[in-house]
């Protein structure tokens, strides 16, 4: 009888697997509020401007959500966001084409990201303190460079990659739901990407394993650096110009939304899914309070109580499963 | 020697249905040190949770200066005057020897400033007390081990107690700092303080106790005064196993000559030094010595866990260059560690993916992971190793140590490995299990994998291994073959030190 069970159980049941439901529930919960609250919510024009505001956020959560996997972190994004912008705007105003200055704008979130994962995973100095610094030395850099002013306005030909429509969706919307779906599927299936999970659920057993620990590790800060540079050019491209102060406190809002979407802050545990989930919810609060006309100052302050709810949560959670 | 200072009656304690110590009576008197000795899971340090309030005895009760005590937990051993020193030092090492010693009761002035002329003080009537050679203001960090194990003794001593409990405490010490430690045990005794002492080493356990209390599978076997009893014989009374229960060996498979791992000459200026040794196919090579003998410290060279030594590993002929763990697994060798909750288990992971950790290639198509696939590898596993799971999805966490064990030792076999390198592969977990795993070693033994075997568990090597390579030192001293097992002989030999005295005869 035992043994009946065991056969009809799959290695990751399903029902039990979609750990996401509740906050997809959640979700529609606020978005049915929202429409009985607001006459503005529920139409076509404001649901893709929440998803158009929601794809930058989402673009720099596929890295975070490996980072935070491999039981990593990354506080330099918001940063990085910016730094890619003004290195692809740079690009641009010197002549250069709109391949090279995208190119150059995620090589440059590529190289921030070398230098932090080399840091962190050789030199073994402690994430957070290495990406908080990461964060205020590519900000500055961003003034240096810029003079502080950033670059006020780019070329048409470059911000048609974010502006141009396709059967009436903004290019940046799809662009990330390309990178979401690949990356759910990737980091649940590919065995490249499983290795992350052992990472973060014991870094130790994960070297006696055989695990090609530090080049992963290394790996991941790479893709987050990129992810984010590849969300500023983006940004960059959808305004017109790079501003010195794009992408600011965006670490805070795109770690709040993977630990809402079930990311651990000690690792092993998390979905691209999840993730994005947690990213649209985030982009709801903010578009309730604009929606319902709550002032500005009220969400930040709303901002750092979700990500305090959520990471209480989540050591609870931990709790629990340690008894 | 003084009047009884504690004494237990009819101490027994089960866990589950596994009764662990049984009817143990002993008292011991102020001033006496008392020896506690038999091999591992005797019972020893399940007395001695009891005795410090970890664990509350099944029956039987416990007095002190003649009245009973109900020791509930650790405070209340201490208030009691029971205090313990464990074999893993807890002192911080930024701070300095006064503050370590008086941690919890620094004296303060009146407005709550350290005082530290007071600390001081208190910390040099120690000192002087003991007569120890350390001062109350060197930075801890900066101690030998010797002197750290000193700090940490009188730190316990700094509560007043009046027995104190000495569990491993030369494990980690060089031959001078165990005369200094001895120097303090006996200002202690001369101090009319109890001590028990624990150890392995039985002629550390000789020179230091009075009187000996041998424990076996949970229950008493007598106390003994050390001039009423040879080593030998002390020996024979921990272990009590005839010299013919080692026979049950079928030598015939230490004949396959294809040797798959050849260790020449290494040596890590550390650990061990100029070891030589070759494991054959289908072969599982024992290796026994006490803790520091250097046997942990080559099994995880051979994994490519230790990057300086020198020498050669060739691995079928092929001289092999183990740097990193990485390298050891392409080449087809696996570790089960010896802790499989820090180093060898992902705890919040489910029972699938800890088997399947090691083999992601092998469960996948083209690079996707199958579900089908995975299905039926962890299927296998577990009815291979008849491990208890409800489902395939549960957590590691959940399961029992024994079926955690079992699925360190799955995950391990998963990728199919030549040579199968296993520290203390069934430590602490229940017989059955333990007899699984046995099992499925002697399987994988005869598919061809060498294993080299060591354990905490002396039992668990003789039974298992074709040839057993003795550890002193950080050397090998014997080799044993199978037909030649015998328990006490190899007891001896690794209680022996390298320059002892008396050597065996016959054994070669």
């Amino acid at each position: 009888m035992e043994r009946n069970k065991l056969i009809r159980n799959s290695p990751y049941s399903r029902i039990s697997g979609f750990k996401e439901l509740p906050l997809l529930i959640v979700i529609i919960i606020i978005g049915i509020a929202l429409t009985f609250l607001s006459p503005n919510f529920l139409n076509t024009q404001n649901l893709f401007a929440v998803l158009l505001g929601a794809s930058f956020d989402a673009i720099v959560a596929v890295g975070m959500t490996l980072l935070l996997i491999s039981g990593g972190f990354d506080l330099s994004i918001g940063s990085v966001v910016g730094f890619g912008g003004v290195m692809a705007g740079k690009m641009l105003v010197s002549g250069q084409g709109t391949v090279v200055a995208v190119l150059v704008g995620l090589l440059a979130g590529a190289f921030i990201g070398l230098i932090n994962g080399f840091i962190i995973a050789k030199i073994k100095v402690n994430p957070l303190i290495t990406t908080l610094a990461m964060l205020s030395i590519a900000r500055g850099t961003i003034y240096i460079i810029t003079k502080g002013l950033g670059i006020p306005t780019l070329p048409d030909s470059f911000n048609i990659i974010a502006q141009k429509k396709f059967y009436g969706i903004q290019t940046p919307i799809i662009i990330m739901l390309v990178f979401i779906i690949l990356a759910e599927i990737f980091f649940r299936k590919l065995v490249f990407f499983k290795q992350y999970f052992f990472i973060g659920g014991n870094e130790e057993s994960a070297r006696l394993s055989g695990i090609k620990v530090y080049l992963l590790k290394l790996l991941t800060y790479i893709i987050s650096g990129t992810m984010a540079a590849l969300a500023g050019v983006l940004m960059a491209a959808r305004m017109g110009g790079a501003i010195s102060t794009a992408g600011t406190g965006m670490e805070l809002r795109v770690i709040t939304a993977c630990v809402i979407g079930g990311c651990s802050l000690a690792g092993g545990v998390g979905s691209m899914l999840g993730s994005f989930l947690g990213v649209l919810l985030m982009a709801l609060v903010t578009n309730s309070f604009n929606l319902l006309g709550v002032s500005v100052y009220w969400q930040s302050a709303a901002m750092g109580l979700i990500l305090l709810v959520a990471v209480l949560a989540d050591v609870l959670r931990r709790r629990r499963l340690e008894e | 020697m003084g009047k009884k200072l504690l004494e237990t009656k009819n101490i027994s304690k089960s866990f589950f249905s596994n009764k662990v110590l049984d009817d143990i009576d002993f008292s011991i008197n102020y001033g006496e040190i008392l020896g506690l000795v038999g091999e591992n899971g005797a019972g020893k340090s399940t007395l001695v949770k009891i005795l410090t309030g970890v664990y509350k005895q099944d029956s039987g009760y416990i007095k002190i200066d003649g009245v009973r005590v109900n020791i509930e937990n650790i405070n209340i051993a201490k208030k009691e005057g029971i205090n313990i020193v464990f074999q893993e030092l807890s002192l911080a090492n930024n701070l300095s020897v006064a503050e370590n010693i008086f941690i919890g009761k620094i004296p303060s002035n009146s407005v709550g400033f350290v005082d530290r002329k007071r600390l001081y003080d208190m910390t040099n009537e120690l000192i002087e007390k003991f007569n120890v050679d350390i001062k109350p203001g060197d930075i801890v960090g900066n101690l030998s081990i010797g002197d750290k194990q000193i700090v940490e003794i009188l730190k316990a001593i700094s509560s007043n107690p009046k027995l104190l409990i000495l569990d491993e405490p030369t494990s980690s010490l060089e031959v001078s700092e165990i005369e200094n430690l001895f120097k303090l045990i006996y200002e202690l005794k001369k101090n009319n303080y109890s001590i028990i002492y624990i150890s392995h080493y039985l002629d550390e356990v000789f020179r230091i106790t009075d009187n000996m209390l041998v424990l076996r599978d949970g229950k008493k076997i007598g106390i003994f005064k050390k001039d009423e009893v040879g080593k030998e014989e002390l020996i024979r009374k921990m272990i009590n196993k005839d010299i013919k229960d080692f026979f049950a060996k079928d030598s015939e498979k230490t004949k396959s000559k294809e040797v798959l791992l050849e260790v020449k000459n290494i040596s890590d200026g550390k650990n061990f030094n100029n070891v030589s040794f070759k494991l054959h196919k289908g072969e599982v090579l024992g290796l026994v010595g006490l803790v520091g003998s250097g046997k942990i410290d080559i099994c995880k060279a051979i994994f490519g866990l230790s990057k300086n030594f020198s020498g050669e590993i060739l691995l079928k002929e092929r001289s092999i260059n183990l740097t990193s763990p990485v390298i050891a697994s392409k080449n087809n060798i696996s570790l089960i560690p010896e802790d499989r909750k820090i180093a060898g288990l992902f705890l919040g992971d489910s029972v699938t993916n800890n088997i399947i950790s090691s083999v992601l290639k092998r469960v996948s198509r083209l690079n996707f992971l199958s579900n089908r696939k995975i299905m039926n590898f962890v299927r296998y596993f577990i009815d291979l190793l008849k491990i208890k799971v409800s489902r395939f999805d549960q957590k590691v966490t959940y399961l029992s140590g024994g079926n955690q064990q079992k699925i360190l030792v799955s995950k391990c076999l998963a990728s199919e490995p030549e040579i199968l390198i296993a520290i203390d592969p069934t430590r602490g977990i229940d017989v059955g299990s333990k007899e699984d795993i046995h099992e499925i070693l002697r399987t994988a033994t005869k598919k061809g994998v060498g294993v080299i075997l060591t354990s905490s568990d002396f039992d668990e090597v003789i039974n298992m291994s074709d040839r057993i390579l003795v550890f002193v030192d950080g050397e090998i001293t014997e080799t044993v073959h199978s037909g030649d097992f015998d328990s006490n002989k190899i007891y001896l030999a690794i209680n022996k030190s390298i320059n002892g005295e008396e050597k065996n005869n016959g054994e070669k």
